[in-house]
């Protein structure tokens, strides 16, 4: 690979600029098995001074590089390099670890391990100790589980025996290498108000909250997996972890000005339907992806399976440049976990991804477009309608361009569709061909019954009649043409005489009756006074309707005169699309959802655990790659993949597992710090289990939920957001697009449409006066108050143990209680205000949106 | 002074240490508030952050960033030349070395993928220009009222930035690319770097409609990694509606019943985290409501405008359509900055997308206009600030993603020769107050406008130079973050007085 040079920069702050570049990326421009290896082969073994560049390279005095060559090798780096770059790195470093590079009497490990430099003789450490410790630790380090995330899934031993759960095996495992002394469980309360949140993304009521401790105090585990399959049962189950892979998928609702569409598609919640259903449904989770890129080749007349493809619709964008980059961009991050923008350009300057794979996968899609088939009982697409994907150009050519520069694409080397090279998979794409409903689907049957009820709602009986008559014929004729009946044949056109001679006696009738409407008009226009200019423009607009509506009569009237003939009939214009579909995206998908792509199962157990814990194994779940964050626990990430790919891809069994595991059940809290919190303040290690704050979504679906005024309607057509202040319908359910959002789902770090790989968790005074001052709030302790006071009667203590008990799920401590009733108590108050005050504060409480 | 995070010792004392000083005291600062008292920040200002240098020479900074990429030669650098040489090829002027490929390619960070045609054929002119002030610097007619008080401004001429499309507008903001969005804007670090004056405000404000999603959006006043309490908070510049959910849903709540609410709403967190000290989200979330009640109250006042005299009003042109808007904003600005706020970013010319500053093409027409929506707005404000005695130690910057092509461009049929592209090679920036130069230029472009040949300033040359005047070491890190030399830019000490 060719070193590329580097620019002549122009004056001096900016040589600086490009020395820190150089020095910041040096290795980069090595070749790629190279790049970063140092770092990630010593890891926190490697001092600060001691980067990639520094450990091998000499610093250049040059403030005008033009290249790597400028930055020669120090005495280390020589010998390291001495050594071929055909063995791996870690090979390399073994042989040269005793050496003494930089003759200086340390060896270069020695130096590397103890703040020295192994190739700068004027930098040593002062002495050896410590050496043999940090030389055990360091093999030690070097012998942890592989992070190899190009490498297939396989199935971690269980490294602790006798524990219940294999989860907790991994996690204990850890726990105990850092001398962590885990927490013990949560309250049953606790466990009970995550489980509800973590499944259907509701809060229990006091009374489900007793009645999962009664259980709990008789047989705990039991208890976890009854609450676990009886939530997972629940449509709202499908409703909370629709939204999760909704931000996932990009889900966006249409976008645009007046009637133009800018971003996604109009109808494009049927397939945010989709996903719920098939949550609820427990369709497998690689068959769910499978459909969403390729459902139209995979079950073309399923349409319930079409509607899957509003993963494709959504990416619909004006500018097809910019709708194959998010497409190629996306689909990579979602189901690999890569960053593939990078390559459109250039190599990718961290991973093993040549710039050719980019355009391997566009070829996927690049014969894809969007279109909108109509539903049972509407025949105006405009109204409602399935946005849908298909392939409308089989010849597509998908050319590479030279860095990414879509002015320069080169014509001479066609990209075939394919997959990374690093996963050595191949496609098999073949092409598939299509029924005829797929191709023209204004011939199902429920079009065609659309068709035959619309005529049904004509005013005019006549009309009505000829044309129900006229239609059935048509249509049958159609049929048979469709099975085959030449046009030629006898049988043919006496069909078609009929049908045309009732088309022509249609037409007169049609004729009739807008001749009559146009003159009422005129007459209409003609007596509005007084004379306005409006008024001549409609006058004269008018008398030209009239005019063509009597020529247009005239017209059906000459015809009438002459017998119909066959020819005359004149057939529906049906949309058309190709027969045939390409079949790469469906060869794609099932290469995507299978085990040869090794970060599928991987990418999606991490997304799971996000939304159990907060943050991923890998913390950055879009980007696998070395330019990501390492997993904590690689191997249980392996492990679980693994067991996500032998269920078959089951996401309830996932979230049965997690849950019934001793982390997830975990306190979260400690009181004052102890030992835990001095060597893991952050909880990497997760000796406790991690606070989370809901999402903007549940915040106000909670609210309503609380206070029983959640409306428990199911799917549809998305809402507008502007309204999300009034409505009662969840939050998943409110128009989501870049310009469009609810206010206060937006403010709780909503989801960005474009994207959004796992939630932000800010906390900005925005929120809070969201939630002081919405009226949803202030609807929900305005109808708790009537509630709780209903229940409770005069009794104060009653009262604040109620309100902590819906809206917080637990009992108020003496000091809460004693704070809560005093403020109640206020004299020469409203005592409903009061209350619904006190209300509104417990649902401004940080515990209210916190899960502890 | 920044508080102690409570996660660091983690007793039951040292939260209520950390959180004691909100709502017990609030009532007491509400009460204030209500007669007319802005509430001091809890914190001591003599004791100085990590980065805090002593050295202040501004209080606080307004930021104006125009959106789109105005052209330098028809605002602060004009250019006769061009005039002079209309409709010829550069080719085939003296200066043809300007737009040598290879020249050119060398100064963008990633020349291959942000190769732009160079369009060689000379756009003249739009508008005239003339000297100004004493110190004589030329200004083009588009800005006569910035001519009018050009000897407060430091003209820096010799500005460049790597990204040849509209990312250079995050770029502007945080001297990275547009795929790079994980770093802190000038504003965030300012806000890190020496908190707040007035805890009835954030620290630092975004007014106007910001940076378009493809071009950096919430990134351009993003606080990346030093946490979310240190990015721009939005607000809009009607009393009615400054920031969303100001108002209660309820119209018969008193200020009173609010108040009380508000209370108890902090008290119980507080006895909620009795049993929760370590957990620092507690702490912060308090705090966000500590400063929500009081920004409830204070923000409207502020951008309520009522009692501004009608001169003054005058003086930022709100009397004119065209200058409404944007002088709204710096009145707000300058009302906000009298509060203490450290640093108020203002946008101008959201399009919702590249911005309405993009002028490749008719920029005779749409360009003046735009102008003129700006021009004495910010001139208002500069001489606002100074009979005021405030511009000594407030520094307005004026900027945008980079200048526009001396050439005219012919990209398409659509441009047709009658705009200018981008131009990330040389333009011009503005310095106003806060111990900044008058009537200064610094830094130079070619005849042609084309290269910065002289006092050439990367955009984080900029940011570094106003952390200074703010007392705040440019280097500023963050632990365990990395920043490259290129992030802290040079302090231009040529432009201080």
């Amino acid at each position: 690979m060719d070193v590329p040079r580097l620019f002549h920069p122009p004056s001096k702050p900016f040589s600086q600029i490009a020395l820190t570049l150089v020095l910041a990326h040096g290795v980069a421009w090595a070749t790629p098995a190279n790049k970063k290896s140092a770092a990630n082969h010593f890891e926190h073994f490697l001092p600060a001074k001691l980067t990639d560049c520094t450990l091998c390279h000499l610093p250049s005095a040059n403030h005008t590089p033009e290249s790597l060559e400028e930055f020669p090798h120090n005495a280390f780096g020589k010998e390291l390099a001495a050594l071929g770059k055909k063995s791996p790195l870690p090979e390399r470093l073994q042989k040269v670890a005793k050496a003494d590079s930089d003759a200086d009497g340390v060896p270069n490990l020695a130096e590397i391990l103890l703040g020295g430099h192994p190739g700068d003789a004027k930098v040593k450490p002062a002495a050896l100790t410590g050496l043999p410790e940090k030389e055990t630790a360091l093999a030690a380090f070097l012998k942890r589980y592989p992070w190899e995330p190009f490498k297939p899934v396989k199935r971690p031993a269980l490294p602790l025996p006798g524990v219940p759960n294999p989860i907790d095996a991994f996690i204990n495992e850890q726990l105990a290498a850092h001398s962590l002394k885990p927490l013990g469980e949560a309250t049953p309360a606790q466990l009970a108000r995550r489980i509800y949140m973590d499944l259907i993304g509701l809060l229990p009521s006091p009374q489900q909250v007793a009645e999962f401790e009664k259980a709990h105090a008789a047989q705990p585990e039991l208890a976890v997996r009854q609450l676990t399959d009886r939530l997972m049962d629940d449509p709202r189950h499908g409703e909370r972890w629709g939204r999760h892979f909704m931000d996932i998928w990009r889900y966006s609702d249409w976008e645009g000005y007046k009637g133009a569409v800018r971003l996604s598609q109009p109808h494009i919640w049927r397939w945010r339907d989709w996903i719920i259903e098939s949550l609820n449904a427990n369709k497998p989770y690689d068959r769910m992806v499978q459909e969403m890129l390729a459902g139209d080749e995979l079950s073309p007349t399923d349409e319930n399976a079409v509607r899957a493809t509003g993963y494709l619709a959504r990416n619909f964008q004006s500018d097809r440049l910019q709708w194959m980059d998010n497409i190629v961009e996306h689909t990579s991050k979602a189901f690999m976990g890569l960053t593939m923008n990078c390559v459109k350009c250039h190599d990718h300057k961290y991973d093993p991804i040549p710039q050719a794979d980019y355009y391997a996968i566009r070829a996927v899609f690049e014969p894809y477009q969007v279109r909108t088939d109509p539903v049972p009982g509407q025949i105006d697409v405009a109204k409602d309608g399935l946005p849908r994907a298909y392939d409308k150009t089989l010849t597509a050519v998908t050319y590479m361009f030279q860095r990414g520069d879509e002015r320069f694409p080169i014509k001479d080397k066609p990209v075939a569709p394919g997959v990374p090279a690093i996963f050595n998979g191949r496609l098999e794409v073949k092409p598939v061909s299509l029924p005829l409903v797929a191709q023209q689907p204004e011939k199902s049957d429920h079009y065609k019954a659309a068709m035959l009820a619309a005529v049904e709602s004509l005013a005019d009986q006549e009309l009505r009649e000829m044309k129900r008559k006229m239609l059935g014929q048509q249509l049958e004729l159609e049929t048979l043409e469709d099975k085959g009946m030449s046009k030629k044949s006898e049988a043919w056109k006496a069909m078609a005489l009929q049908v045309a001679e009732l088309q022509k006696q249609t037409a007169l009738i049609e004729a009739r009756d807008e001749k009559e409407k146009a003159d009422e008009a005129l007459k209409k226009a003609i007596a509005t006074k007084p004379l306005t200019t409006s008024v001549k423009k409609t006058i004269a607009t008018a008398k030209t309707n009239a005019a063509a509506a009597a020529k247009k009569l005239a017209a059906a009237e000459t015809a009438m005169k002459a017998p119909a003939k066959a020819t005359d009939y004149k057939p529906r214009t049906v949309a058309t699309y190709p027969a045939t579909s390409s079949g790469r995206r469906l060869a794609f998908a099932r290469w995507l959802t299978s085990p040869q792509n090794t970060l599928f199962a991987r990418v999606a157990v991490n997304h799971l655990w996000i939304r159990h814990f907060g943050v991923g194994i890998v913390a950055t779940p879009d980007d696998f790659g070395a330019n990501g964050k390492k997993p904590t626990h690689p191997a249980l990430l392996d492990w679980l993949a693994a067991e996500f790919i032998r269920s078959g891809h089951d996401l309830k069994h996932m979230h049965r597992l997690i849950l019934s595991s001793a982390v997830y059940r975990r306190a979260s809290a400690s009181g004052p710090a102890t030992a835990n919190d001095a060597v893991d303040p952050d909880n990497v290690w997760y000796w406790r289990a991690p606070l989370r704050r809901m999402e903007g979504e549940a915040v106000r679906d909670n609210l309503l939920h609380v206070a029983g005024l959640l409306d428990p309607t199911f799917g549809g057509p998305d809402i507008d957001s502007a309204t999300a202040e009034t409505s009662r319908r969840r939050s998943v359910y409110h128009r989501h697009a870049q310009e469009t959002q609810a206010e206060m789902v937006q403010i709780f770090d909503g989801a960005r449409p474009n994207e959004c790989y796992q939630r932000e968790r800010s906390i900005k005074p925005h929120q809070a006066l969201a939630l002081a001052n919405s009226q949803v709030t202030l609807d929900a302790s305005v109808a708790l108050e009537k509630r709780l006071t209903r229940e409770t009667g005069a009794d104060y203590n009653a009262f604040v143990t109620a309100a902590f008990g819906h809206i917080l799920n637990r009992a108020p401590k003496a000091d809460e209680l004693r704070l809560s009733t005093a403020f109640l108590q206020k004299e020469g108050r409203d005592s409903t205000r009061l209350r619904q005050h006190f209300l509104g504060a417990l649902f401004n409480h940080n515990d209210f949106i916190t899960l502890r | 002074m920044k508080m102690k995070r409570p996660g660091c010792t983690g007793t039951r004392r040292q939260f209520l240490l950390d959180t004691g000083m909100g709502f017990t005291g609030l009532a007491l600062n509400a009460m204030m508030f209500k007669d007319g008292v802005a509430q001091a920040a809890p914190s001591t200002q003599d004791v100085l952050t990590a980065w805090q240098t002593g050295q202040a020479k501004a209080k606080s900074v307004i930021w104006m960033f125009m959106i789109g990429g105005t052209s330098h030669m028809e605002s602060f650098d004009p250019k006769p030349e061009l005039t002079k040489y209309a409709g010829k090829s550069i080719d085939e002027t003296p200066y043809r070395d300007a737009a040598d490929q290879t020249k050119i390619n060398k100064i963008l960070a990633e020349p291959g993928k942000e190769k732009r045609e160079v369009f060689k054929k000379i756009l003249p002119l739009i508008a005239g220009h003339k000297k100004y002030g004493r110190s004589g610097i030329e200004v083009s007619d588009l800005f006569p009222h910035i001519g009018g008080v050009a000897d407060d401004i430091s003209f820096l001429r010799g500005m460049w930035t790597i990204d040849n499309n509209h990312g250079a507008q995050l770029t502007f903001h945080t001297g990275r690319k547009i795929g790079d969005t994980g770093h802190p804007t000038v504003g965030a670090w300012a806000s890190y770097g020496l908190g707040t004056l007035n805890a009835n405000l954030p620290e630092f404000v975004v007014l106007g409609e910001p940076s378009a999603d493809c071009c950096g959006r919430s990134f351009t006043f993003g606080s990346a990694y030093l946490g979310p309490e240190y990015g721009g908070v939005r607000l809009k510049v009607d009393p009615k509606n400054p920031l969303s959910f100001v108002h209660p849903a309820d119209p018969k709540l008193t200020f009173e019943e609010q108040r009380e609410a508000f209370s108890l709403i902090g008290e119980l967190n507080q006895l909620s985290g009795i049993d929760y000290p370590t957990d620092a989200e507690l702490n912060a979330r308090i705090k966000a409501y500590e400063l929500a009640f009081q920004m409830q109250m204070a923000v409207p006042g502020i951008m309520d405008f009522s009692k501004e005299p009608e001169h003054v009003k005058r003086l930022y042109g709100l009397d004119r359509k065209e200058c409404l808007a944007f002088g709204s904003q710096c009145l707000a600005a300058r009302r906000l900055v009298e509060q203490g706020v450290r640093f108020v970013q203002l946008f101008h010319g959201y399009s919702g997308n590249a911005g309405r500053w993009d002028h490749h093409k008719d920029i005779a027409k749409l360009m003046p206009p735009m102008c003129a929506e700006i021009d004495q707005p910010i001139a208002g404000l500069i001489h606002d600030l100074k009979q005021r005695g405030m511009l000594d130690e407030t520094l307005v910057v004026w900027g945008t993603e980079f200048g526009r092509t001396p050439g005219a461009e012919f990209r398409d049929t659509n441009v047709s020769g009658s705009g200018r592209d981008h131009h990330p090679h040389g333009f011009t920036c503005l310095m106003a107050g806060g111990g900044t130069k008058g009537g200064f230029v610094h830094g130079a472009t070619d005849e042609l406008g084309f290269h910065a040949v002289e006092g050439r300033q990367y955009v984080t040359d900029l940011h570094a130079t106003v952390l200074h005047q703010l007392g705040l070491n440019h280097r500023m890190m963050h632990p365990g973050r990395q920043r490259l030399e290129q992030d802290f830019g040079n302090v231009i000490k040529e432009v201080l007085v």
